[in-house]
């Protein structure tokens, strides 16, 4: 068995923190959790992150934004965008961006193993 | 030349010399070289030394030319001068040799003239001297008689010889004899001429007058050879100026006796003669007189007119005649007539001037009375402030005062015609004929009114009084007219109708009525608007049972209560009442009154009343649509608001629904994780409860019902707001900082509402913060416990208001965002204010704005409902900040 892959949650809201990474262990990552973009790229979480499941709304540093900056720097991560604004026009820019998936909360498990299944 | 010739010629006791073809003087002997002072060296080299300032010198080459031309024997005189500076002259005598050679040579001897010319001189004196057509005789310088031409021997009758033995006595007039001889006796001994007039003796024993002149003959050296005397007949003149000075002495002797004052003053202006009179008026001497211009003799008020005349009299020629006041010897002054006449030649000259002084002052001060009487009538009736006009019984006009004619500028005649003239106003034309006329057949006086065009085309009113003037026999022999300008009073009445017109109208328009009341006799004026607004019939007169009457019972004791403050003393009334029209409606009318003593030293409360009816029923309207507003605001905001309060819903449901995925998969594992499947199941529960508070919260402030007062933290308050508009606040870039005041007390107030208001501040500031580039995008929310309130204050460094826009921005409307209703604060403040809060706004010193408001604290007991207070304690001021 190959080693367990590393997902990285980035959310400001303590909720979202605290249930996901229950969820996505019993799914079989290891998981660590940022309260911003700035404590993900200060951890240089990039490294060790096989993918991120990231807010988009957040005080300082906005998911898109890290995303972004992630791209310009070279240290892409494949990332699921989660958001509790229904926003389309938003998701399919991410997208086109290069977002693995973009999921408005709230979500099932199914559609979070879908967008996870294209990480691995 | 042969020598042996000229030896002989050189010899000869005579001048001669020979001249070649070329007309060169090629040989001159011995004696003419030595005569002229110049040796004879070679031809060409010797020429005549001609004395060129002689007449004849200058011509002498040109004759000389013309002769040698001729080949004739010639003469010919030339002028030399010598080397001794003397000239004198030769006689040249030539003669051509002709020896058949075509070239010929003269040969000629020279001889001094002088005696010769002497001669002619004698000759030519006594042809000059016979050719005089008057006298003349030559004396020696002894005084004999030499010669005397034939003029002189046909008037004295005599021959030269007879008059050789002339002595002067016997023909120069014995009156005149002493002067002759001083003068020529002085002539001779200073050897200058002499002109003297005498009477000479003619052949007929008449003597004439001769002007005598005597000019001596002098020679080369200066000497008087001779005296030349030249008579001239002056015996007609001289009598005439004998005659002349006679007439004169007469006439003088008719200056001095004349009864007027003369001054006779040469042509540059110069006094030549003043009379004898004149200078016994001024008791001056003709001396003191030559300088009349700068004595007292003429009044002083007059001397520059005399001046000018003078003046203008001798550098113009104009005569002059002008009425003086001269000063007598006593002092006093009296009127003069002064002409000025010149007195001019037989070429037109002026030779000088007559002044003739005429005392006229009886004259004068006769006509000065008449004039002042003149005057004086004149004065009265041109003083009178109208025109006058003169009328004959049949309404001729047959005079007027300056007035009128400066009115009309028309002279009386052509006024005569003022029907037909056009002076006359058409529209007043009838009546002036019917009531003129209609007066002149009656002897009624007249009075109307009319209007009378100024000469300057000018239309003025005038009132017309005629009354006639009767004789004894009470036959009407004038109408006298008096013509008052009233236009200034029509004008004037014109106006005051029209602004009194324009004051109703004012008061009609803006519904507003005024009034007095004296409060002593209760008397009162209303205007008619005032009427109007009461509903009473304007032909009533009005009283204060009037005024009461249509009050309702709250307003008759507050007009009471005014009526017995005004009556105490001066002051200023604001009051509304209420009035109970006769169709039992109501009527809204506002009062502003002030009283004080008038003019008449009474107590008079004036005013004026508005009927505010209307703007009451708007004030209402507006405040329905205001509540209107509110509540669109809120259903407006509904749109952005969804956004976050999906972002607040979502969050926990998103919470509720991945717990409930990690709970089922977690039970499912063999054995299952009941730990976290707990965990999972009390974070649903949270998160569950998370949503329910939100959605209680939407529900109040979607719902109309009255809001629920409760006890309210402002900084939980806020803090969901804030938490409400994150996303705008992230997409704004802009950084929002809490200085929230620590264990602030609660305050009363509906939760949702406050919220709504902090949402919409911070959303003003957002949108005015992010507007702007160039500076920190920043937004400071504070709050602090003030006394028995709580404040919220927001603030940004946005773009402000404006320059006038702190006053305007709770107009409905007003709006400093392109895209904004407006709407936002002046709903926000309609709730604070019905929280008994207060909201404000300001401009920022630097950039952007400050708004905040302040809510009453909660009071244990005041509220309807809801949780307890928060205990012992709540209202506590924040210690870290201070007084602002």
């Amino acid at each position: 068995m190959t080693k367990r892959k590393q997902i990285s949650v980035v959310d400001d809201d303590e909720s979202v923190r605290e249930a996901l990474p229950d969820l996505l262990r019993s799914f079989g990552f290891d998981v660590h959790t940022f309260d911003s973009a700035e404590a993900f790229l200060r951890a240089d979480a990039f490294a060790f992150s096989d993918g991120m499941i990231l807010d988009i709304a957040m005080p300082g540093m906005t998911g898109p934004e890290l995303f972004k900056e992630l791209t310009r720097r070279g240290n892409q991560v494949p990332t699921i965008f989660i958001t509790a604004l229904k926003d389309e026009v938003l998701r399919t820019r991410l997208m086109k961006d290069g977002a693995v998936e973009c999921l408005f909360k709230p979500f099932g498990d199914e559609e979070l193993q879908v967008a996870l299944a294209a990480i691995d | 030349m042969e020598a042996g010739l000229v030896g002989v010629l050189d010899t000869l006791p005579g001048m001669v010399f020979s001249i070649n073809p070329g007309g060169v003087i090629d040989f001159v002997n011995r004696a003419l070289a030595d005569y002229v002072g110049i040796q004879f060296q070679s031809e060409k080299d010797w020429n005549w030394p001609i004395a060129i300032e002689h007449p004849d010198g200058s011509t002498f080459h040109s004759k000389l030319r013309s002769m040698l031309e001729q080949s004739q024997p010639f003469q010919m005189e030339v002028p030399l001068t010598f080397p001794d500076g003397v000239s004198r002259s030769l006689l040249l005598r030539c003669n051509p040799m002709n020896d058949g050679a075509a070239e010929r040579r003269w040969y000629g001897i020279a001889t001094e003239c002088t005696v010769d010319s002497r001669l002619r001189d004698k000759n030519d004196f006594q042809r000059i001297v016979d050719s005089i057509p008057v006298p003349v005789a030559v004396t020696t310088t002894t005084g004999d008689v030499e010669a005397l031409n034939n003029p002189a021997l046909d008037y004295f009758g005599m021959t030269l010889e007879e008059l050789k033995n002339w002595k002067a006595t016997e023909v120069v007039h014995p009156e005149d004899l002493q002067a002759t001889i001083e003068d020529q006796l002085n002539a001779h001994l200073t050897g200058t001429f002499y002109n003297v007039e005498s009477r000479h003796l003619r052949h007929d024993g008449i003597y004439r007058w001769h002007n005598v002149l005597g000019l001596p003959l002098r020679d080369v050296d200066g000497t008087i050879l001779r005296w030349f005397h030249l008579l001239v007949d002056v015996d007609d003149r001289k009598r005439a100026e004998l005659e002349l000075a006679a007439r004169e002495r007469e006439a003088r002797l008719v200056l001095e006796s004349i009864p007027a004052g003369i001054g006779v003053i040469g042509i540059s202006g110069e006094v030549e003669t003043i009379n004898g009179p004149l200078l016994r008026y001024y008791g001056r001497t003709i001396e003191e007189l030559r300088d009349w211009a700068n004595t007292d003799v003429v009044h002083s008020d007059d001397m520059p007119r005399m001046i000018d005349a003078v003046d203008r009299a001798v550098t113009l020629g104009q005569p002059y005649d002008l009425e003086v006041r001269l000063r007598r010897a006593d002092g006093i002054h009296r009127w003069f007539q002064v002409t000025g006449s010149p007195l001019i030649d037989d070429g037109g000259r002026i030779v000088r001037w007559y002044a003739l002084h005429v005392d006229i002052d009886d004259r004068k001060r006769a006509e000065e009375a008449l004039a002042e009487r003149e005057r004086e009538s004149r004065f009265i009736v041109d003083g009178i402030a109208g025109m006058i006009a003169i009328f004959s019984p049949d309404a001729k006009l047959i005079g007027g005062n300056q007035q009128i004619i400066d009115y009309f500028q028309r002279p009386i005649d052509e006024l005569d015609n003022w029907a037909t003239n056009g002076i006359t106003h058409p529209d007043d034309l009838q009546l002036c004929i019917d009531s003129f006329m209609g007066s002149i057949e009656t002897g009624e006086p007249y009075d109307y009114e009319t209007r009378f065009l100024r000469h300057d085309g000018v239309w003025r009113w005038f009132q017309l009084r005629g009354l006639p003037l009767r004789n004894t026999d009470g036959e009407i022999i004038r109408w006298y007219g008096l013509l008052t300008d009233i236009d200034d009073r029509k004008r004037t009445e014109e106006q005051l109708r029209r602004s009194e017109a324009f004051l109703a109208d004012a008061q009609r328009l803006s519904k507003t009525g005024s009034f007095s009341l004296r409060l002593e006799t209760s008397e009162i004026v209303w205007s008619a608007e005032t009427y109007r607004i009461f509903g009473v019939d304007p032909t009533n007169p009005v009283t204060l049972e009037t005024v009461l009457s249509r009050l309702d019972p709250e307003s008759v004791l507050k007009v009471c209560s005014v009526i017995e403050t005004a009556r105490a003393g001066n002051g200023d009334f604001d009051y509304d009442i209420r009035l109970v029209m006769a169709d039992q409606s109501i009527k809204h009318v506002r009062v502003l009154a002030h009283s004080e003593k008038n003019k008449d030293g009474e107590q008079e409360l004036t005013g004026a009343v508005q009927d505010v009816t209307e703007s009451r029923k708007a004030e209402e309207a507006i405040n329905e649509v205001r509540s209107e507003l509110s509540y669109v605001t809120r259903i407006t905001s509904l749109g952005v608001l969804t956004a976050s309060i999906a972002h607040e819903v979502n969050q926990p449901l998103a919470g509720i629904v991945t717990n409930a995925s990690t709970c089922l998969r977690v039970l499912n594992t063999e054995p299952p994780n009941l730990e976290v499947a707990k965990d999972t199941a009390r974070r649903m529960i949270r998160d569950a409860n998370r949503a329910a508070d939100v959605i209680v919260r939407l529900r109040a402030l979607f719902s109309r019902k009255p809001p629920l007062i409760e006890p309210v933290d402002m900084n939980e308050v806020a803090t969901e707001v804030i938490a409400l508009a994150f996303s705008e606040i992230q997409r704004a870039r802009v950084s929002v900082i809490t200085e929230f005041g620590m264990a602030l007390p609660t305050v009363a107030g509906a939760r949702v509402q406050l919220q709504q208001v902090i949402m919409n501040l911070l959303r003003n500031a957002i949108e005015a913060t992010s507007a702007v580039e160039g500076r920190p995008a920043r937004i400071v929310i504070r709050t602090e416990a003030r006394d028995v309130e709580v404040r919220l204050i927001i603030e940004d460094t946005g773009i402000g208001f404006g320059m006038d826009g702190t006053k305007r921005i709770f107009d409905a409307f007003y709006t400093t965002k392109p895209d904004g209703m407006g709407i936002g604060l002046s709903v926000s403040r309609s709730i604070i204010e019905s929280h008994s809060g207060r909201l404000w706004a300001q401009s920022n010193a630097l950039h952007g704005a400050t708004v905040g408001f302040s809510v009453p604290i909660h009071l244990p007991g005041h509220e309807v409902e809801g949780p307890e207070p928060d205990g012992p304690d709540a209202p506590r001021e924040n210690p870290e900040k201070g007084e602002r």
